[in-house]
């Protein structure tokens, strides 16, 4: 045996102690519960069928993908990604780029004060602004009062319920992304840019060619696809503000598979919207990955 | 030089300069608002959320009697210990459970089809957490365990799920850093009990991703609402985040201030350790690429 061979199993060997409890867990955490929801997909196994529940092959999924239902949570569920991380991403950009101006003064505070946001527990933040949402007497309603605008009622129409959620998803998201985005503007080295201007390179050309290729590289690709896979996936601000309605025209898939399964005892359901989701949004993602070249940061 | 110092170069450094600070103050403002107006409520006499105006914004009495009442009057207590029992467990599983996958398998195993493992483990985290709490529900409830301690051994384990494969994956993220020559040279060096490198080694270095990992897992278990409420039957067993839902949602008796007082109560301790770990926190959030 050659030595870097040798040395190189000493180091395997060290945690080969370690591979039963990774295997056992692995199928007991991970695989287990996403091996059950597919399998009780094909079944007919509700909370009306707990024992004798019996193989249905895809009669779940047919009913599912005919009805219009489901493309109601689908366009739901895109309207609120897409409609959520476009301004979130943006607004995070220029922010980042704001701070991130050499002669800015108070940074810091500022950098914290944009941080509180995404300091504070999300699920409380929802409940308050539910409360700061309400017609009648949300401080919201007051301020736009101060401008002689009429009280709105927001979270009963489709419309202003859509534009709240997606204000207050904004409101609860956007640190993240001002923080991400300044932290990779700052490992820019500052030399770049006294020799780009000592070369006579406008502002413009600083950003387009010195600013811009390392974000569009990688954190901007990067943190849309997490971004992305996040938002379609965020139970709370669905759930807490509007519950979905007024009817579904606010639901989402995630916040439909919930209620289905544990308000109305629809498990197969359940599972079987979880599988569709998933797979849409795996495709989604893997499109976006293979664009934006990020599988390689994270294998 | 000299056109760098030119009126028009002043002028435009003045404009771009009051514009950025004036979209900061803005933003600034936007952002703190809610905690702020929390705050304020909760140290305000208003009983309802009707009585809410602009001018109670600046409170002329401030009195704690919101959180006398919040804290002696509700069973805030009682919720807050059940909350703190599913946080502690849900940690130590978390901590064990990514490490030892993320740090050890993912991240020290140089086996064939690791890249296939890895992308997969990525899409497993786009599982909805309503269908991967399923099994552990339906088996518990069909073995009779949604009463009593076990209702929480159940929900340790739904909550480990979710936050042990993103923080498996977290970990493996920042080990990849920590160059393998360490764990070799120890080796050379005569540490050669089985282990021996694992505890003494990496286990030390992995010290910052650890307590990141801690503090992830915590907050899932003390700000989940959606697993507790479908695990928890018994009022006795009430987490915080189901205390809160009741008095905003289902009890229309809730005093506004005491629901606020109730909110710093629970936000506050959170806010405080993200906002004084804030530049360790970004990092590492920087690092992974994933939000949480």
């Amino acid at each position: 045996m050659d030595p870097p061979l040798q040395k190189l199993d000493r180091v395997f060997i060290q945690y080969l102690y370690l591979l039963p409890p990774i295997i056992a867990i692995a199928l007991f955490l991970f695989l287990y519960p996403v091996a059950y929801a597919v399998y009780i997909s094909f079944t007919n196994f509700d909370l009306y069928h707990l024992f004798y529940y019996t193989f249905v092959g895809l009669r779940i999924y047919q009913e599912i993908l005919t009805s219009n239902t489901f493309y109601t949570l689908l366009l739901n569920t895109v309207i609120w990604t897409v409609g959520s991380l476009v301004p979130m991403v943006v607004t995070g950009f220029i922010l980042a780029l704001i701070l991130n101006q050499r002669d800015i003064k108070g940074r810091n505070v500022f950098f914290t004060l944009l941080l509180v946001p995404w300091a504070f527990p999300a699920y409380i933040s929802l409940v308050i602004w539910y409360g700061m949402w309400n017609y009648e007497y949300g401080i919201v309603n007051k301020f736009l009062g101060l401008f002689g605008i009429p009280p709105i009622n927001w979270l009963t129409f489709t419309n202003t319920a859509w534009a709240a959620l997606i204000l207050t998803n904004l409101w609860l998201s956007f640190p993240y992304y001002t923080a991400v985005f300044l932290s990779s503007l700052q490992s820019i080295p500052s030399e770049l840019y006294d020799i780009a201007v000592v070369d006579g390179a406008n502002a413009w050309h600083r950003f387009r060619y010195i600013t811009l290729p390392p974000l569009m590289r990688s954190a901007i690709a990067f943190v849309s696809v997490g971004g992305f896979v996040f938002t379609w996936n965020n139970f709370y601000p669905i759930y807490i503000l509007t519950g979905g309605g007024p009817g579904i025209s606010t639901d989402i898939l995630i916040v439909y598979t919930y209620q289905e399964a544990f308000s109305y005892g629809y498990y197969n359901i359940a599972a079987a919207y979880s599988v569709i989701s998933t797979i849409i949004l795996t495709i989604m993602a893997i499109l976006m990955l293979r664009v934006g070249r990020v599988l390689e940061v994270i294998t | 030089m000299s056109s760098k110092y030119s009126l028009k170069n002043r002028v435009a450094n003045w404009v771009r300069l009051g514009i950025s600070y004036i979209i900061l103050a803005i933003v600034a403002a936007i952002a703190v608002f809610p905690i702020y107006y929390i705050i304020i409520t909760s140290v305000n006499p208003i009983p309802t959320l009707a009585s809410i105006t602009l001018r109670s914004l600046l409170p002329e009495k401030p009195s704690l009697e919101a959180y006398y009442y919040i804290l002696f009057k509700e069973p805030f207590l009682l919720w807050l210990r059940n909350s703190l029992i599913l946080a502690a467990g849900t940690i130590a599983i978390t901590v064990i459970v990514a490490f030892i996958t993320g740090g050890a398998a993912l991240s020290r195993f140089n086996v064939p089809g690791k890249t296939t493992l890895m992308v997969t483990i990525y899409v497993m985290t786009f599982f909805p957490f309503a269908a991967t709490a399923l099994p552990l529900y339906l088996m518990f409830a069909s073995l009779g365990m949604l009463r009593g301690w076990s209702t929480y051994v159940g929900l340790i384990l739904a909550y480990s799920g979710g936050t042990s494969i993103f923080s498996s994956y977290l970990v493996k993220v920042f080990l990849d850093r920590i160059p393998k020559d360490y764990e070799e040279a120890a080796l050379i060096d005569g540490l050669t009990r089985p282990g021996g490198a694992f505890f003494r080694i990496l286990l030390p270095m992995a010290k910052p991703i650890i307590a990141f990992v801690a503090l992830l897992a915590f907050m899932g278990a003390y700000t989940d609402y959606a697993l507790a409420n479908a695990f928890i039957t018994q009022g006795s067993m009430w987490t915080l985040t189901l205390g809160m839902y009741y008095l905003a949602f289902v009890n229309r008796a809730t005093l506004y201030n005491v629901l606020a007082a109730f909110s710093v109560l629970m936000g506050i301790p959170i806010f405080a350790i993200f906002i004084a770990f804030q530049k360790y926190l970004v990092q590492i959030y920087a690092m992974g690429g994933v939000k949480a």
